[in-house]
């Protein structure tokens, strides 16, 4: 007996010991590497050297009920079902291999239904994602009657959080608009830039520059002499054009717009994942700062400014990728997407306050997998639309309170829950200053 | 040959692919704005289908 005891505690020690290893290695081995013109080409991609870490680390987090939710990353895949996800880990880590995405503990099932269609387009599933409620395809942030409500970037805002949103499509798309803005139509990009800048996330990341530009500027879509990039400066915020200047930004307010279209998602711009790793780093720049002047000057009024953050990432090009019917792109961008998601995740095994939530608004173009080698270095794909489809999209979580997003849920639910979790009562809610 | 290009909501995507031959009465898609079905007024051949991302419609590009 005394003999089965030590074989077990030496066991549970070696398993330990393994664990943390296959964890440190899983986190220091990870690069860029650059995003060539081809879109078949995906060796950016450097998938996890152990398969089994984060799901155990994930785990461990479920198992400790008394670590609080305090930051809130949300992932959202456009156009992402389940066959893109099944396409991409096939096409990158083989049959038997797994995503980032696909390594997080807790996984779901989320209906996408919009308030006046089976099928939904990303305004209404934005808002369903951002604001709890259903609404009518096109619409941003308000119910089918016009009544505006309050989103969860909102609501974080109000409970005194840091904010971002991180994309590659225009900032005013209808995923982010659907996170700080309230329009009628997701056409109205203009208006919906004025919105996001009044609402003051603090990081802004992704293309659009158009859209805030006054009309005198070549290829301005604004019909008005508003320069909403001088403005963004006059409020604060620290404006970056590149790369370079991405890598070194500080500050409260960030904003980078790094192309006048959406992003090419090609070199030298920056890419998802670099531009979610500056969001991290200027959102917790603060923390930061706060722990140190708390520690040495006892200055207790910053450590209470210190409420966390709720961040939003969006993979926009996934959806474009399949509405064009083009697999090869699709791997890419799904890739591009879950090397953001890595990001997120270390980011949430490092600070251990931190739940991860990956999710679509929408499966797009109705792809099937339907046949390959067993090799998985080939792999066959169809497609039955170039538009969207009913079917129900994952979900995926890491972190505290994973264990909640679990099971079948409608769309409208994932912001109730984040809410609560953060502590926000009467969610969903009418925007107050209507 | 002449091209008339008729853009449909691209959520529903384009009830016709590339070299499907158009009648006139034929739906090509949905609308983007009026969320009625979009109706052929002509006859030709599906020479593209083109998705345009800023708009979220599908161009249909139909020669004659």
């Amino acid at each position: 007996m005394v003999r089965n005891r030590w074989f077990f505690i030496l066991s549970i020690f070696v398993l330990f010991v393994f664990v943390s290893l296959g964890f440190a290695d899983d986190y220091t081995v990870y690069s860029y590497g650059d995003v060539s013109k081809d879109v078949t080409d995906i060796s950016f991609y450097k998938p996890a050297s152990d398969t089994s870490t984060y799901e155990i680390q994930g785990l461990m987090f479920n198992l400790k009920k008394t670590l609080g939710v305090k930051n809130i990353i949300y992932c959202i895949g456009d156009g992402m079902g389940l066959s893109q996800v099944a396409l991409t880990r096939t096409k990158a880590v083989g049959l038997n291999g797994k995503l980032y995405m696909e390594k997080m503990p807790v996984t779901g099932i989320v209906k996408t239904h919009s308030a006046n269609s089976t099928v939904t387009d990303s305004a209404a599933a934005g808002t369903a994602l951002a604001c709890g409620i259903k609404t009518n395809n096109g619409t941003i942030g308000q119910d089918p009657k016009g009544q505006r409500y309050q989103s969860i970037l909102e609501a974080a805002q109000e409970n005194g959080m840091k904010t971002a949103l991180v994309v590659t499509c225009t900032m005013s798309h209808a995923t982010p608009a659907s996170f700080a803005s309230h329009v009628k139509s997701r056409g109205m990009e203009a208006e919906i830039s004025t919105q996001l800048l009044a609402n003051q996330p603090n990081v802004m990341f992704g293309g659009g520059k158009k859209y805030w530009l006054p009309k005198s500027v070549e290829n301005s879509k604004r019909k008005d002499d508003r320069n909403l990039i001088e403005e963004a400066e006059k409020q604060g915020y620290l404006v970056v054009n590149n790369s370079e200047e991405l890598s070194k930004a500080t500050g409260d307010y960030v904003l980078g717009l790094f192309q006048m279209e959406a992003l090419t998602t090609f070199s030298p711009e920056p890419t998802l994942p670099q531009m979610t790793e500056a969001a991290l780093r200027i959102l917790t720049e603060k923390k930061k700062e706060s722990w140190f002047k708390d520690k040495y000057k006892l200055n207790k009024k910053a450590f209470k400014r210190n409420k966390g953050f709720f961040m939003m990432i969006e993979g926009s090009q996934i959806d474009w990728a399949c509405h064009a019917n083009n697999a090869d792109n699709t791997v890419k961008q799904t890739l591009l997407f879950d090397q953001a998601v890595k990001v997120a995740i270390d980011f949430a095994m490092k600070d251990k306050n931190t739940l991860v939530i990956v999710t679509a608004d929408h499966e797009t173009g109705g792809l099937v997998v339907n046949g390959g080698d067993i090799k998985g270095e080939k792999v066959n794909s169809k497609w039955a639309s170039g538009g969207h489809s009913a079917t129900p999209v994952p979900i995926y979580a890491f972190g505290p309170a994973a264990e909640k997003f679990s099971g079948v849920m409608d769309n409208t639910e994932i912001p109730k829950r984040l809410a609560d979790l953060m502590g926000i009562k009467d969610f969903p809610q009418v925007k107050k200053n209507d | 040959m002449t091209d008339t290009k008729i853009n449909v909501d691209a959520t529903f995507g384009a009830e016709v692919k590339v070299g499907d031959i158009i009648k006139p009465g034929q739906q090509l898609g949905m609308d983007p704005n009026a969320g009625q079905p979009v109706i052929s007024e002509i006859k030709g051949m599906v020479k593209e289908i083109i998705f345009d991302s800023e708009d979220h419609q599908l161009q249909i590009v139909i020669s004659r």
